[in-house]
């Protein structure tokens, strides 16, 4: 999972913790967050996980360039990779990782998983519109 | 004062502690230009815990404009190895670069900046003779920045206002922007600093909350997208209110956290409008006894001022964005409000004065 966030961006704070008990439940399966902050500065991003530590990666992406690569034009946003690394799901808004049609969802990318055909779709907490995969 | 004046004064005072609130209700915001007030900003920047490298960016008053901003004399003295004064290309943005030699024991700077400053009101029912733009100038106050692009949701969201309002010429457009900020944006206590004025991201989100860099960001990205001209004005509080506004004053001569970012609109036959919905929002939030709602006398007064007005007890930075900060390899910023520093090649938090360390005292000088 790759999710794009920011310090100052409240829903980005809620799911960050989400993110963090998903990590937890799901810490014997072959999934991996990466999370990448943007634009911030270093000490900020550094300050903020020392009040709530996770136990993922934190990356920085300083000028944006990697948020612009993935076409991110709101925070938060997640893409969730196949074991191939293509996109599988891409949820614009923030989420909770932990409610179980979501788990079902993420559970079905997994390598053993037969491979799906049809464009995943899962709804937001702030934006119920849905999302479907790029 | 004479004795009958002394009487006079004191019926008054007696008569106005002992009006009903109804009377109170009948809020007074009304900014007009009038005399020039001059004020002293000093900025005193020390590097906590100095290690390697370490360099300083302090913003500096450079907009000036004959009706309401004067930038004057700027001082400082401190143990810097360099310190020079340094405009930006685009913007005319001004900073102090400032540089230490490397392991300095106390690297410390103090900025006295002398401004004038003064109430603005434009009457917008009697249109005057005022030069255009230049083709440069509306070019550049119609162009998307990095926050705030003017096409895809921008321009969407933007068209569809104007089409509502039925605002066919710049002024209606101006307008129905303006009050359509006031109405669907909030004043979020919690945003950090004064935002970042992400504002594609904002409206995508449906999050409209924020402060000063989101919601008047959001006005003047709107205001281009909808082909009028507008720009952002960054810049500090230093006064308090002489309209007994609360939340739209400095509450002391310390003014470390009083950054505030207003906004302009250029109108034919008015030139630059002042234009503040974020205040408006922080009227509603934080002035006592707080949590005001939008038919509130105070909110209504503020409302009504802030498209063509704003008080001088407040001084300009600049009106830059996408800022890049001479002498180091720092992406660039989305707007200069606040000090900057690097130490031992990282920039330091500069919504984290205590720690930082900065300072920022104003105080109104006595006129020469």
């Amino acid at each position: 999972m790759l999710h794009f966030f920011a310090t100052w961006c409240e829903p980005c704070v809620r799911e960050i913790a989400s993110l963090q008990r998903l990590t937890d439940t799901a810490r014997d399966k072959p999934l991996k967050v990466v999370a990448i902050d943007v634009a911030e500065v270093d000490l900020r991003v550094r300050a903020f996980f020392e009040k709530l530590p996770v136990n993922f990666p934190v990356l920085l992406d300083r000028d944006r360039a990697v948020t612009k690569a993935w076409q991110v034009s709101a925070l938060p946003s997640t893409y969730v990779l196949a074991p191939d690394l293509t996109p599988r799901l891409f949820i614009e808004g923030d989420l909770d990782w932990t409610r179980p049609d979501v788990l079902t969802t993420i559970e079905a990318l997994y390598p053993k998983a037969a491979p799906r055909t049809e464009p995943v779709t899962i709804q937001t907490i702030n934006n119920p519109r849905e999302e479907t995969t790029p | 004062m004479n004795r009958r004046e002394f009487i006079q004064g004191s019926t008054a005072l007696s008569l106005a502690a002992t009006l009903p609130t109804a009377v109170w209700a009948q809020a007074v915001f009304a900014p007009k230009p009038g005399a020039w007030r001059n004020v002293d900003l000093v900025t005193k920047l020390e590097i906590a815990r100095p290690e390697g490298k370490m360099q300083a960016w302090i913003p500096l008053p450079s907009v000036s404009e004959t009706e309401w901003s004067r930038p004057g004399e700027t001082k400082w003295t401190g143990n810097a190895a360099k310190v020079e004064r340094v405009r930006d290309p685009k913007y005319g943005a001004e900073m102090l670069h400032v540089i230490w030699k490397d392991d300095e024991f106390m690297p410390v700077i103090e900025v006295t900046s002398r401004v004038a400053t003064r109430d603005r009101a434009i009457d917008l029912g009697k249109p005057g003779t005022v030069a255009p733009l230049s083709e440069a100038e509306r070019r550049l106050n119609l162009e998307g920045t990095d926050l705030i692009p003017v096409d895809g949701i921008v321009k969407q969201t933007s068209d569809k206002i104007v089409t509502d309002a039925k605002a066919t010429t710049d002024i209606e457009k101006a307008r129905a922007i303006y009050e359509w900020v006031v109405e669907n944006t909030v004043r979020t206590a919690a945003t950090r600093g004064c935002g970042t004025g992400d504002v594609a991201s904002m409206l995508k989100s449906g999050n409209l909350g924020g402060k000063c860099a989101d919601l008047n960001a959001l006005y003047v990205g709107l205001a281009r997208a909808a082909g009028v001209p507008a720009r952002d004005v960054y810049g500090l509080r230093v006064l308090p209110s002489q309209f007994g506004y609360k939340s739209l004053g400095a509450g002391s001569a310390n003014v470390t956290r009083a950054q505030h970012c207003r906004a302009e609109v250029f109108l034919d036959g008015f030139g630059w409008v002042p234009v503040d919905p974020a205040d408006v929002r922080k009227v509603m939030l934080e002035e006592p006894p707080a949590n005001l709602p939008i038919t509130d006398a105070k909110v209504v007064a503020a409302r009504k001022a802030l498209f063509g007005a704003w008080e001088g007890n407040w001084i300009a930075y600049n009106t830059a964005h996408d800022l890049a900060l001479p002498g180091t390899r720092h992406p660039k910023l989305g707007f200069l409000m606040y000090p900057q520093a690097e130490r031992a090649s990282l920039l330091l938090d500069c919504l984290d004065p205590d720690n930082f360390r900065y300072a920022l005292m104003a105080k109104e000088a006595t006129p020469a």
